[in-house]
């Protein structure tokens, strides 16, 4: 808070006619806010483990758990071994549970910040991005986990390793754009949140996650559903790089940075001419 | 910089739904209606809560707001704030604002007293080392004590109160927003309390009272503007308005 220019606010009502006014002010905002963001972030993962015995430790068993699980009942199904398989199942479920997660929380975070939106100014983009925040943190704690198996287990360790974190930043990103728009939808439609979750429950079998895709290899109708799903795309991701141990392809990048453009624009487009009407609706 | 409020052509309009929130059927249904060419009947009305409202509040002004219910005095004072974004108009406030409106607003219910200050000052743009060294201050002042460890969704609503006064006054503030001067708590705070929002109104370079207590409103104003239905009815004097209000106002009604 040391220049004077942090401090003036302008509520203009023709805004949305200039984007530059638009992406001034959300950065403005970023900055102004980030130790909020911050501490929202921080307090919500508390939240999440408070008064439990093993507080934080929730986070390693957690998914170490669920993937315990998930590895032991779909390798008997396939016949498969378990090994190799616990592997894959975690390496695709890590970044599910990053997309699904954020897409269920955040569809209602606008609407969980009525108390604040309605009381104070906060700048409206807060909650979803905090909401995929939180998630972010989630993975990477899990991420930890996972490494702790692996290595347990005996995988292989790449270079490719080292595109993970552009891998990460693509699907937050991506993951983000949407948020922004399923948040704002679902103050006016409040039956969009209970879509959202019925939906990635049946995007989570249209995703090659708890099955190898070459079970489909005879399906060609299946696998084109399935390439029709941009969240393939991006599961796809961390299984190469942390499965098959290799630097996934350009092609596969490309589509991943196309989906994270389009995304990331829509979501602006979509926020910012709504996000003001908002708070008349919550 | 300068510290100014100013409000040009300003409007806010709100809407009542004759049926509680729309749900996805109701929207699929209108846009199928509207693509059949049929009228759809609206299900709310709408009414300005500001219309056309243009003020300059400059440095050095304690501006008391005074008017009936629904006159849209909060509504100003939110929309100053930011809460509401205006449908016509802009306002463009420069200086660092602490508003003073509602009880608790921007806290956590979940998390402690201490968490709390941070999280409020961090909402009010302030770093958590910024806060760090109000902390002390705000703690003795609320006079909460132990109580200060203990999530505030078992706060009494005095000491809630207290807690939201003492974080909201020790931010130093430009310019302060004020809605009905709450004072909470047992006698003892509340005299403390008043004594610290006399000490504010020193403070602050620009103060925006709204209060239905005119004598409040003439102690610590010397700029008054009278509201019905959304407009400003006049601008002066605070003598001048009060007698004017309980005249033409509160008389007639």
């Amino acid at each position: 808070m040391n220049t004077d220019e942090m401090h003036l606010s302008i509520f203009d009502s023709t805004e949305h006619r200039g984007i530059k006014n638009i992406l001034t002010r959300n950065f403005r905002d970023l900055v102004t806010y980030r130790y909020a963001i911050y501490n929202f972030i921080s307090s919500n993962l508390r939240a999440r483990y408070r008064r439990s015995a093993l507080g934080f430790l929730w986070t390693l068993l957690n998914p170490l758990f669920t993937m315990a699980i998930l590895a032991i009942v779909f390798s008997t199904i396939f016949e498969s071994s378990v090994k190799n398989f616990s592997i894959y199942i975690f390496s695709g479920l890590l970044p599910w549970t990053l997309i699904s997660n954020s897409m269920t929380i955040g569809s209602m975070s606008l609407v969980f910040g009525e108390g604040y939106l309605k009381k104070v100014y906060v700048p409206r983009f807060l909650f979803p991005l905090v909401t995929v925040g939180v998630e972010v943190v989630n993975f990477l704690l899990s991420l930890v986990s996972l490494f702790f198996v692996a290595f347990l287990l005996g995988a292989k360790i790449s270079w490719g390793l080292l595109t993970l974190p552009f891998a990460l930043i693509l699907t937050a990103l991506f993951i983000l754009g949407l948020v922004l728009i399923v948040s704002i939808l679902t103050v006016y439609f409040r039956d969009l949140s209970h879509i959202t979750q019925i939906s990635f429950t049946a995007l989570f079998y249209l995703t090659p996650i708890v099955y190898p895709i070459e079970l489909l290899s005879n399906s060609s109708h299946l696998l084109t559903v399935i390439k029709l799903n941009p969240f393939f795309y991006f599961v796809e991701l961390f299984h190469t790089i942390i499965y098959q141990a290799k630097v996934p392809d350009i092609s596969l990048w490309l589509v991943c940075l196309g989906l994270t453009t389009v995304s990331l624009i829509l979501g602006f487009i979509v926020f910012s001419s709504r996000e003001k009407d908002v708070i008349y609706r919550l | 910089m300068k510290t100014f409020i100013q409000s040009e052509n300003v409007s806010v309009k709100f809407r009542i739904y004759h049926n509680s929130a729309p749900s996805l059927k109701d929207a699929v249904f209108t846009q199928l209606n509207r693509l059949m060419g049929k009228k759809n009947r609206d299900n709310f009305t709408e009414f300005f809560a500001i219309h056309h409202l243009s003020l300059d509040i400059n440095s050095g002004d304690r501006l008391g707001i005074i008017g009936l219910n629904g006159a849209g005095k909060s509504t100003l004072l939110k929309t100053i704030a930011g809460i509401y974004a205006p449908h016509q108009g802009r306002i463009v406030v420069s200086g660092r604002m602490t508003p003073l409106m509602e009880l608790g607003a921007g806290f956590d219910p979940e998390q402690t007293g201490r968490e709390n200050i941070y999280l409020n000052g961090t909402l009010l743009g302030f770093s958590p080392v910024e806060m760090k060294a109000r902390e002390l201050a705000i703690t003795e002042f609320s006079e909460l004590g132990e109580f200060l460890d203990l999530p505030v969704k078992y706060y009494s609503s005095g000491m809630y109160g207290r807690l939201a006064f003492s974080i909201a006054t020790m931010t130093d503030p430009e310019i302060l927003l004020i809605d009905e001067v709450f004072a909470t708590g047992d006698a003892h705070f509340v005299e403390k309390s008043s004594q610290r929002i006399l000490q504010l109104v020193e403070q602050s370079q620009i103060v925006v009272i709204v209060s239905h207590n005119l004598e409040q409103i003439k102690n610590l104003c010397n700029r008054v503007i009278v509201m019905d239905k959304g407009v400003i009815l006049k601008d002066g004097e605070p003598q001048e308005m009060l007698d004017y209000y309980t005249q033409n106002i509160i008389n007639v009604h």
